[in-house]
């Protein structure tokens, strides 16, 4: 085993190949507060790569309802029961999130998927997984807005008039492959058919070297590696990539966002890429509206970054949720993270608006100061709206877009000119 | 194929367990439901209408266990610092020149 710097974690950890990183990253940010869970990103990503005969159960982008759902179901339970019984309460997190951007989230204790060498099984396995059965793939959507049902019978329930109200708390978690720095896949693929793109970090499988062993599947943590029964080999996402390359006809060689992205009706997500340093980490790019999110504003974050892998993936938390749910999710920089998404600066407030304002990769971004509209109080706190506007910026360095907050301004109908 | 069988004890299967919660976690789903659709530019009476609508599911589960006039409350209070807001997008211009490969232009 090598030993790599997983900033995630806060420290170096066992992977079974040097680290190796690619020019670009390809990463997202899903603002979890915003999904209203209609699985149009679901759909835009079935519609252009799995509609064929063997991938009925395909779903590279799924969104799930959360504690409930899952696809394939409970594929985040079992991982995290596989691990706490690997070392038992000794999953933990040894110390607070702080500015380093080698250490965000403090310094994880525990042990990674990659670590948990005493679980494996068999012993000569690479990575600590499971392979989810046949049913588990089957419920994609199973207890979307609706967790009740009777135990051992889910889905029926005793009124057939009306569904029940569910009184707890939800929320929609919409996943796609995290193209992850040190992909669980990769490592445990017996062919090396898995590999990492050098030019923008996306994960692909080379199906010519596939044979079907599906130890990708049972390795990726995250579950998004499929197994196609009638053509025996594993199938994942693909990132779009032509669309990253700029191939689509539409973008002028410029690159686009991937289709789920891009088909986002609320404007949850945005996706670019970053700059790695030689160790991984992120290089410093402070006007990139990544970086921004993740490192300076630190309102977005990893996906179970305690599963070792470095998900290139970060989400917005949902601020509603128990705080031992999300912090189990997403980590110790949870409390942080939605304390500054509920009382958020100016130029939080004009990142946000970037969000699927085009489908063009926004590479760099500018804020220019405009005049003070509302001064008031939010969440019990001082709060100022201004009259800014947030330009965007694409590879070439051409401006994309420009968003502007301003105040309300009616605009009478013609017909109305002279009405009072 | 077999389905299998669970019950309440099965810890893999939470189908009805309870997952701890009180009121004030819908209330708080509620109010950050407003205020997004608020930074989207939605006004009071186009929350509540989303708010009051079987089809979005999380919004109408609030407005059913929290009633129509606690939620008008929540919603005014999360609009309110969010009126002053109005948002323009301006594309960049595509230019004359610019080859367009799809759709095709007759």
């Amino acid at each position: 085993m090598a030993r790599v710097y997983n900033w995630q974690l806060g420290r170096e950890m066992d992977y079974p190949f040097e680290g190796r990183y690619p020019e670009w990253q390809f990463a997202f940010v899903f603002n979890i507060n915003r999904c209203l869970a209609c699985q149009t990103c679901t759909m835009a990503c079935k519609s252009t790569w799995t509609f064929s005969k063997g991938q009925e159960h395909m779903w590279w982008a799924n969104v799930e309802t959360k504690p409930y759902g899952g696809y394939p179901q409970f594929w985040d339970v079992k991982i995290l029961e596989l691990l706490h019984r690997a070392n038992p309460e000794g999953q933990v997190w040894g110390s607070a999130p702080a500015d380093d951007p080698r250490a965000p989230y403090g310094r994880f204790e525990g042990i990674t998927i990659f670590e948990a060498k005493t679980a494996l099984e068999p012993p000569s396995s690479r990575v600590l997984g499971y392979l989810p059965t046949d049913e588990e793939w089957l419920y994609p959507n199973l207890y979307e807005d609706n967790p009740w049902g009777e135990p051992g019978a889910p889905g029926k329930l005793s009124s057939g008039a009306e569904l029940p109200v569910h009184r707890t708390w939800f929320f929609y978690l919409a996943r796609i492959c995290n193209h992850c720095t040190y992909p669980a896949c990769l490592a445990a693929c017996p062919r090396q058919a898995i590999y990492k793109r050098p030019e923008d970090g996306v994960v692909l499988l080379d199906q010519k070297e596939c044979r079907g062993y599906r130890k990708c599947v049972e390795a990726c943590p995250y579950k998004k590696v499929m197994y196609r029964g009638n053509t025996r080999v594993s199938e994942k996402c693909i990132a779009c990539y032509p669309r990253l390359e700029g191939r689509d006809p539409e973008s002028d060689g410029q690159p686009m966002e991937t289709r789920c992205m891009a088909a986002c009706i609320g404007q949850m997500r945005l996706q670019g890429f970053v700059r790695l340093n030689e160790d991984g980490t992120w290089r410093e790019d402070r006007y990139n509206p990544l970086y921004y999110l993740v490192h300076v504003a630190k309102v977005a974050l990893p996906l179970y970054p305690q599963f070792g892998t470095s998900p290139n993936g970060f989400y917005i938390p949902p601020r509603w949720v128990p705080r031992d749910y999300l912090r189990q999710m997403f980590g110790p920089g949870v409390d942080g993270a939605i304390e500054r998404y509920m009382h958020p600066d100016r130029e939080l407030l004009a990142v946000l608006q970037l969000f699927r304002r085009s489908n063009r990769v926004i590479y760099r971004y500018e804020l220019v100061e405009g005049p003070k509209v509302y001064e008031g109080e939010l969440h019990g706190q001082p709060f100022t709206l201004y009259n800014d506007t947030v330009i965007a910026y694409g590879r070439d360095g051409q401006e994309l877009f420009r968003t502007t907050v301003e105040e309300p301004v009616v605009v009478r109908p013609a017909t109305h000119a002279n009405s009072i | 194929m077999r389905r299998r069988t669970a019950g309440p004890a099965d810890p893999m299967m939470r189908v009805g367990h309870a997952v701890p919660c009180e009121a004030r976690d819908v209330e708080a789903m509620a109010e950050a439901f407003a205020e997004e659709l608020a930074q989207i530019g939605f006004d009071e009476a186009r929350v509540l209408r989303i708010f009051r609508h079987p089809f979005y599911g999380g919004p109408h589960l609030a407005w059913r266990v929290l009633g129509e006039e606690r939620l008008r409350e929540i919603v005014a209070r999360a609009v309110g610092p969010w009126r002053a807001m109005r948002v323009r997008v301006e594309d960049q211009a595509v230019p004359p020149e610019s080859p367009r490969l799809w759709p095709r232009r007759e």
